[in-house]
């Protein structure tokens, strides 16, 4: 088969960067990839062909840069550009400029980003063509008059949601008239300062459903074929932590109506090559949420147990390739799950701690993927996300799957000064009867995240102890002045240190 | 005899700081009031499997990068960095001053290089200690006259112990 691309360009960083080099280069495409100034020894610009500094640190200036990036790829006759996911990947405005500059946007086409970005419009598109959404309007909300009287019919509680943009933003319960009037201002306000867009919309509020997705691929001739569900109920404040495919509560019979539906909906908006169309299912039932117009973080798990590679897919597919393969060609074979690895402090708020990672050593073996962004040295820059790495494990079973995981997180090390990792978090996890069991939905994690944290500060406080113990034992309490220089200790406080000068180090010393 | 003291560190694990005080084989983690107490179980080079409140752990040093230490406890990697010893003054008994030379470790004396009276420049090897295969050199910490010698070669001394007095 022809290669689909001489070069494309990555318009990314972190470890979907490095994703996205992998495929291109199992296609035999050179590929370029740009980076910001805090950035420069990032892994992603180590693997790829060709880098370029694209601006300081600050998205805005860099990886957000539109015409900046254009530029580049015109320059360095890169045919098409992998937004990756986050940053421009669902941005109409930049799928418009790069067709208009005859270069290929890998991702479906400017209009449908626009359509399905509008989150009101995409629930007019699905249920236009019988794919039910949930209950809700389909029109923002004049008023507040008027929104109390449409929260009255829909039957409280309601979810006041932001008709502009997702990721939790503007989203407000209210759970009777009362609370309405300044729910809704409040949201209003949020709504227009991240998305520019005052318009809000009503739903009911589902209490605790599950949230089950579909990926899907689709080419330049319409054809679409779904590749199973993920479940990514365990979220921490609407961010997913954890996924899994298949779902543990999923049967084939529900597995090719939420398939088919997904199908309709991508049908309806055009879609073209990869994208997840999101539902959430409780008691039997499923309604259309949104459509994630594409690349997933969690793509990964669908992967695994389909034995498709999407990004490369993605790939092909933006070239004009046909979809070669039929829906009943997909299997679903074996269980998936995958953990985010986060730098941040769960035992400290979750507070973001990134820093320089002093020793790194990535689980392998049997049925263990880790997509990662970092390596040994690294020093992990504070401007961006905290997702650092992947794990993503496969078993025959989801009893297997399980115990994969938990050896895997028992075997990666990440230590550095100053940085902290979500692992011990999963580890609890990952542990827990609840999870074991598969009976969880999203309600989960808000549920056990006391349980988690307590336990968690109990471990660290017992590990301090004993490290305590041990340097002490050890003599290497001192060993902060073990570099020779008499000058660096102040001479008031030199007779702590009197005895400590020059110290040869035995087998400590690597 | 004040009753006896024991040794504080304030020392950083993993970007949190806390403040040890170590007593024998008792710790305490400031300010709780509660002690641990840890019992050796068996000693390595480089770790121990130590016991404590009923369960046994098993703890390595990985290695040294400048003045940080990557160890493991039960197989979780920590990085432990030190802020400060402070040695209480009760420890030596003597009003510490920066004339007094003390033993930084247990050890062996192997080799002094000076004599009483001698005069030292800041910088200039005074005393050598043994201890764990591994050497520890100190030097003069300011230009002095080496007073007094409380120790000779072959010595065996303790932490804290002193070694010389400079005027």
């Amino acid at each position: 088969m022809e290669k689909p691309f001489n070069k494309i360009l990555v318009a990314n960083r972190g470890e979907i960067a490095v994703r996205i080099i992998s495929a291109a280069r199992e296609l035999g495409i050179s590929v370029a990839t740009i980076y910001s100034s805090a950035d420069r020894e990032a892994l992603h610009v180590k693997l790829a062909d060709e880098a370029y500094e694209i601006g300081p640190p600050e998205p805005l200036k860099s990886y957000l840069a539109m015409d900046k990036i254009v530029d580049l790829a015109l320059k360095i006759k890169a045919e098409a550009i992998h937004p990756g996911y986050g940053f421009l990947s669902e941005n109409p405005r930049f799928a418009e400029i790069v067709e208009k500059n005859n270069l290929v946007f890998i991702g479906p086409s400017a209009k449908t980003l626009s359509l399905v970005g509008d989150k009101i419009a995409a629930k007019r598109t699905a249920k236009a063509v019988g794919v039910k959404g949930i209950p809700g309007t389909l029109k923002p909300v004049d008023s507040i008059e008027d929104g109390l009287n449409v929260a009255e019919q829909i039957g409280y509680p309601v979810m006041l949601k932001p008709a502009g943009g997702g990721g939790g933003i503007g989203m407000k319960i209210v759970r009777s008239p009362q609370e309405f009037p300044s729910a809704f201002e409040v949201s209003q306000r949020e709504a227009t300062a991240a998305f520019g867009d005052p318009r809000i919309y009503i739903e009911k509020c589902l209490e605790n459903p599950r949230h089950i997705e579909i990926q899907i691929l689709a080419d330049i001739h319409g054809k679409v074929v779904y590749l199973g569900e993920r479940e990514c109920s365990i979220q921490r404040r609407h961010q997913k932590l954890i996924e899994e495919s298949p779902s543990p509560i999923m049967n084939q019979e529900l597995r090719e109506r939420m398939g088919k539906a997904a199908i309709k909906v991508a049908k309806a908006t055009k879609y073209r090559n990869a994208g997840t169309v999101e539902f959430l299912y409780k008691n039997g039932d499923f309604y259309f949420m949104e459509v994630n117009a594409r690349l997933q973080v969690e793509h990964g798990v669908t992967e695994l147990v389909t034995g498709i590679d999407i990004v490369k897919q993605q790939i092909m597919l933006s070239a004009g390739q046909e979809l070669e393969m039929e829906q009943d060609d997909i299997e679903i074979r074996g269980w998936a799950i995958e953990a985010r690895i986060n730098c941040e402090d769960p035992t400290g708020g979750f507070a973001p701690s990134p820093g320089k990672i002093l020793m790194y050593h990535e689980p392998g073996g049997p049925g263990v993927r880790v997509d990662s962004g970092v390596y040994e040295g690294y020093d992990i820059p504070r401007h961006y996300d905290p997702l650092i790495s992947k794990v993503i494990v496969w078993g025959l079973t989801r009893e297997e799957a399980i115990a994969r995981m938990r050896r895997a997180l028992s075997e990666y090390i990440i230590v550095g000064d100053g940085v902290k990792t979500n692992i011990p978090f999963h580890m609890f996890v990952f542990n827990d009867k609840e999870f074991i069991r598969g009976i969880y939905d999203t309600s989960y994690l808000s549920g056990k995240q006391d349980e988690i944290i307590s336990y968690l500060s109990e471990l660290e406080r017992k590990h301090a102890f004993i490290a305590a113990y041990t340097l002490y034992k050890k003599n290497l309490m001192a060993v902060k002045t073990i570099k020779p220089s008499i000058e660096n200790i102040p001479e008031n406080m030199w007779w702590k240190y009197s005895g400590l000068v020059s110290l040869v180090k035995p087998w400590y010393k690597k | 005899m004040s009753p006896e003291k024991g040794k504080r560190f304030k020392f950083e694990l993993n970007g949190t700081t806390y403040i040890i005080e170590i007593k024998g084989n008792d710790i305490k983690l400031l300010p709780d009031k509660s002690t641990s107490k840890i019992d050796l179980v068996k000693e390595f080079e480089d770790g121990f499997i130590i016991k404590t409140s009923g369960k046994h752990h098993n703890i390595k040093i990985d290695r040294i990068i400048d003045d940080k230490i990557i160890l493991s406890i039960d197989g979780y990697y920590h990085v432990a960095h030190i802020e400060e010893a402070v040695l209480t003054g009760g420890e030596t008994g003597i009003d510490i001053s920066k004339n007094i030379i003390v033993a930084p470790l247990s050890g062996k004396v192997t080799k002094i290089y000076v004599a009483a009276g001698q005069a030292v420049n800041k910088g200039e090897r005074i005393i050598a200690i043994e201890s764990m295969k591994m050497e520890n050199i100190i030097s003069s910490p300011k230009n002095a006259k080496v007073k007094e010698i409380r120790v000779g070669e072959g010595s065996t001394v303790s932490k804290g112990d002193i070694l010389v007095i400079l005027e």
